[in-house]
């Protein structure tokens, strides 16, 4: 009796099985995909927060822009401590360009 | 995190089994099955990277999907009775009174036998990806089962079926 119950519910379960469509379910579904954490649009404002913090930190930016203003004739000296931290500059960007992405490259939408 | 090409392949791929999973646990009930589906699919979408490839991606899929029934249970306590759910017929290719018949006979199981039933009779999952899903032990999965079985076989024969 239990092997016919069996069959009986598994011949009415096979002839009830539906063949769903997609009719729009995937496009809805894109449609609500949330925007991913870290896009390029966020890496070039890092990259330009990176470039800003070296010349601020390494190069002395601040205190040489207003020594500059200040006085006119320290404008070769500053520019000649901006070309030789230029150099710190580079490598410190590169480094921060770097950490970046390994720390963020799985949320990156490529 | 999957591309999104590969992640459409996923989603056409499996969307046909975890909609047909949700309506009957629905009784059903297409929109809200498919609002399930919808968000066991943005679940899977944003939690890829915890995806070990330890069982199949369906298996994985039908274990989001069991979560995401039970979420939305506990925070919505009742399902809509059968009689008041409509039986939109677009886009299914099954008479329609079987497809009632289908569901008064889901709606005397309990939810678990639900889940249980379908996975095993209607989506043809071994009882170990069963046991996956649920984190219930193999044998009280059969145990299910046999009981969803038993209820189903005795509405069946007093709808005449079978004779």
């Amino acid at each position: 009796m239990e092997d016919k119950d069996n069959i009986l519910v598994d011949q009415f379960l096979k002839s009830t099985k539906q063949d769903i469509h997609d009719d729009g379910f995937t496009d809805e579904i894109f449609q609500k995909i949330p925007e991913p954490i870290l896009s390029w649009n966020h890496i070039s404002q890092w990259l330009c927060y990176a470039i800003v913090f070296c010349v601020l930190v390494f190069g002395g930016g601040g205190e040489m822009i207003s020594k500059t203003l200040a006085d006119t004739t320290s404008y070769k000296h500053t520019m000649n401590a901006l070309m030789q931290d230029g150099y710190y500059i580079i490598i410190f960007s590169i480094i921060t360009l770097n950490t970046l992405y390994y720390n963020f490259k799985d949320k990156l939408e490529i | 995190m999957i591309g999104l090409l590969s992640f459409e392949k996923v989603v056409k791929e499996y969307q046909a089994p975890i909609r047909r999973l949700f309506l009957n646990l629905t009784l059903g009930d297409k929109m809200l099955s498919d609002d399930l589906a919808q968000e066991t699919f943005l679940k899977a979408y944003t939690h890829w990277n915890s995806f070990k490839h330890l069982s199949g991606t369906k298996t994985w899929l039908y274990r989001i999907a069991y979560n995401v029934f039970y979420d939305y249970k506990r925070s919505h306590h009742i399902f809509e009775d059968i009689d008041s759910v409509c039986l939109n017929s677009q886009n299914y290719e099954i008479d329609i009174s079987l497809k009632s018949d289908l569901y008064k006979a889901m709606q005397l199981l309990s939810d678990i036998e639900k889940i249980c039933v379908t996975l095993a009779l209607v989506e043809d999952q071994p009882t170990k990806s069963i046991a996956k899903i649920t984190q219930l032990n193999e044998n009280t999965i059969k145990s299910h089962i046999r009981r969803g079985r038993t209820k189903m076989a005795e509405f069946l024969r007093k709808n005449n079926y079978g004779r």
